[in-house]
């Protein structure tokens, strides 16, 4: 599988997988580390990152932030993305684990 | 001297005789004349410390000295029962011994003050109901400022006095909930309660509280004041801040703000606003502080620092001097506009007596990342890791390169406030799970903060937000038109934008009167 390939997968703990842009996903300090060729984690030749510590329902909606965010780019007045209460703290325990 | 009808007294072994103690014999306990003997006994007793001298200043000396028999006689009795409460508490935490939290009497751990205690006690407790009515306001507070703050500020809402004086009684903090009352406060004008108030009528019921609470030892506000929409004057004057909460601005009435002689070393940035509003003016008074100047670092090594107003001497350092007219020459480029205006309108001729505002520079611009740590580009890294809030910057800033978006708010900012508007969030970091990483729980508590004074806004689109994305600090020159640029002249705000987009400083030659 070649190294650089424009879409990466993303696992949650409970196995479900995410297909997203590379380029989106990498705003992530964590997963452009663990997808850095040059610091060769397994990661980076199967382009595939698991986390253990995320399940399915917050990865989700991790990638839904991904493209909210490159979407947003450089526009003005920015509506909020819809973040639902039950998912609260784990994903600001994610979002903080991913630096995102 | 006989003791008619005296209760056995323990005079055969008082285990460490007290000092304080008068001898026995000068006491009587008989029931007809003990009041009043005791009363004057107690005039005559020089070493006793609780009627002897004003105690107020030596409160905490004698405090140690004796500490018990203090809390056992001191203070009126209405005291009594909230510092049984405190009492409870403290020994709860403690845990070092029982204490009879209804009399205030110690119980079994003091030998010294355990066989005359509950006697005396109540002897002590007549005597004070008395002695308590001629003390002094700051005596009677000495115990429990804030009980007696909360009492005054009821008293004031019954009575419908507008001004309250909360002025030197010691507070070291003071809640929301002895603030609440004043929003039951109105103004004494409509007699006629069987009819309602018409419309003008109303208006006089809207009171203007001066609220006076110079002279404490105030660290933090409670935010229950910035809600307080009916000060128009508010004294914070010689207290302990070291922050004074943009939320200030909320108080839209204020005609008199003093925050003088505080711990403040720079200004939130809708301080701004308030002192170039044109149409209310409030007046403000901002100094002493310990408010940080521009300053320019010459010996990195000593980091020895250069204040910018010993300026024009010949042994100046190059960098320094430059930085020195530079800013200097922004301070005449900003008083040149305001003064052309000057000539051709009246108007704006008698606006100038007022004090000016131009713009000289920014401290560098700290951005932060999604959890609120500064993210340092590697060229700017100053030696010491920190990044110096009083070195002015001149030439432009940029955000460091980003793959995120710098419009759009992070996801951590996001879940935020959500949480603000999903979850009470005030106790909420004691039922984190304990491997919670500190960034979660301080921002979470930084949520907290946001619910109960409102979040911060952005300083350039006034958005609000949880946490900031970057932060500086803007030096303004603040004076009449007659000033020169120094140091006291100078006033240093600080700004917070909701992204790293918004991280714009003031442009150059921004000037208001
Ligand atoms: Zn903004």
């Amino acid at each position: 599988m070649s190294a650089e390939s424009d879409y990466v997968t993303l696992i949650s703990s409970d196995g479900y997988s995410f297909v997203v842009q590379r380029s989106s996903a990498c705003i992530s300090a964590a997963i452009r580390r663990m997808l850095d060729p040059s610091l060769g984690f397994a990661e980076s030749k199967t382009n595939t990152c698991r986390f253990e510590n995320i399940n399915g329902l917050v990865l989700e909606k991790v990638c839904e932030y991904f493209y909210y965010n490159e979407k947003h780019k450089n526009s003005k007045d920015v509506p909020d993305m819809d973040v639902p209460a039950e998912l609260c703290l784990e994903l600001l325990m994610a979002a903080d684990y991913l630096n995102v | 001297m006989a003791l008619p009808s005296s209760p056995p007294l323990p005079f055969e072994d008082p285990p460490s005789s007290p000092p304080l103690l008068p001898t026995l014999s000068d006491i009587s306990f008989t029931a007809n004349a003990g009041r009043k003997r005791l009363h004057s006994d107690y005039g005559s007793l020089s070493s006793d410390p609780l009627f002897s001298e004003d105690t107020s200043e030596f409160a905490f000396h004698e405090d140690e000295e004796q500490p018990k028999r203090k809390r056992m006689v001191k203070g009126p009795w209405w005291n009594m029962a909230r510092r049984s409460r405190h009492d409870l508490r403290r020994s709860m935490i403690k845990k070092d011994g029982f204490r009879n939290v209804d009399s205030g009497v110690w119980m079994g751990s003091d030998d010294s003050l355990e066989s005359f205690g509950s006697e005396r006690s109540r002897h002590e407790h007549l005597a004070r109901e008395e002695v308590v009515k001629q003390r002094s306001r700051i005596d009677a507070t000495e115990d429990d400022p804030e009980g007696f703050a909360a009492r005054v500020v009821q008293g004031c809402v019954d009575n419908g006095k507008e001004m309250i004086d909360l002025s030197g009684i010691g507070l070291t903090s003071i809640s929301s909930a002895a603030l609440l009352p004043l929003h039951q406060m109105i103004r004494h004008a409509h007699d006629d309660l069987t009819q309602p108030p018409s419309e003008d009528q109303y208006s006089c019921f809207t009171p203007s509280i001066q609220l006076f609470l110079y002279g404490n030892l105030l660290s933090s506000l409670p935010a229950e004041l910035f809600k307080l929409r009916n000060i128009t004057v508010l004294s914070l004057r010689n207290n302990s801040l070291e922050e004074l909460p943009a939320a200030i601005t909320q108080l839209n009435r204020l005609t008199e703000l003093n925050v003088a002689g505080n711990r403040l070393n720079h200004l939130p940035w809708s301080v701004l606003d308030l002192l170039r509003s044109t149409e209310d003016v409030c007046k403000v008074s901002l100094r002493p502080n310990p408010f940080r100047v521009p300053k320019v670092t010459i010996d990195k090594d000593s980091s020895k620092l250069m204040q910018l107003d010993e300026q024009l001497g010949d042994d100046q350092h190059p960098a320094a001097s430059a930085i020195s007219k530079s800013l200097e020459a922004r301070f005449l480029r900003g008083r040149q506009t305001l003064n052309g205006g000057d000539e051709d309108a009246t108007p704006k001729k008698k606006r100038n007596s007022r004090e000016q505002l131009i713009f000289l520079a920014p401290s560098r611009i700290r951005f932060l990342d999604s959890e609120g740590s500064v993210v340092r580009p590697s060229m700017t890294a100053h030696p010491s890791g920190e990044i110096d809030w009083e070195a002015p910057v001149l030439e432009p800033q940029s955000p460091p390169v980003t793959q995120a978006s710098t419009t759009a708010p992070s996801l951590f900012e996001l879940v935020l406030r959500s949480a603000q508007e999903s979850y009470d969030l005030r106790d909420v970091t004691a039922l984190l799970p304990l491997d919670t990483p500190s960034t979660v729980s301080r921002a979470l508590e930084q949520a907290a903060r946001g619910v109960e004074y409102g979040n911060d806004q952005c300083s350039t689109c006034r958005k609000p937000f949880v946490m900031p994305r970057a932060e500086w600090l803007e030096y303004w020159f603040h004076g009449h038109d007659y000033y020169n640029l120094t140091q006291d002249a100078i006033l240093p705000f600080k700004r917070t934008a909701c992204s790293w987009a918004c991280a714009q400083v003031t442009s150059v030659g921004t000037a208001f009167c």
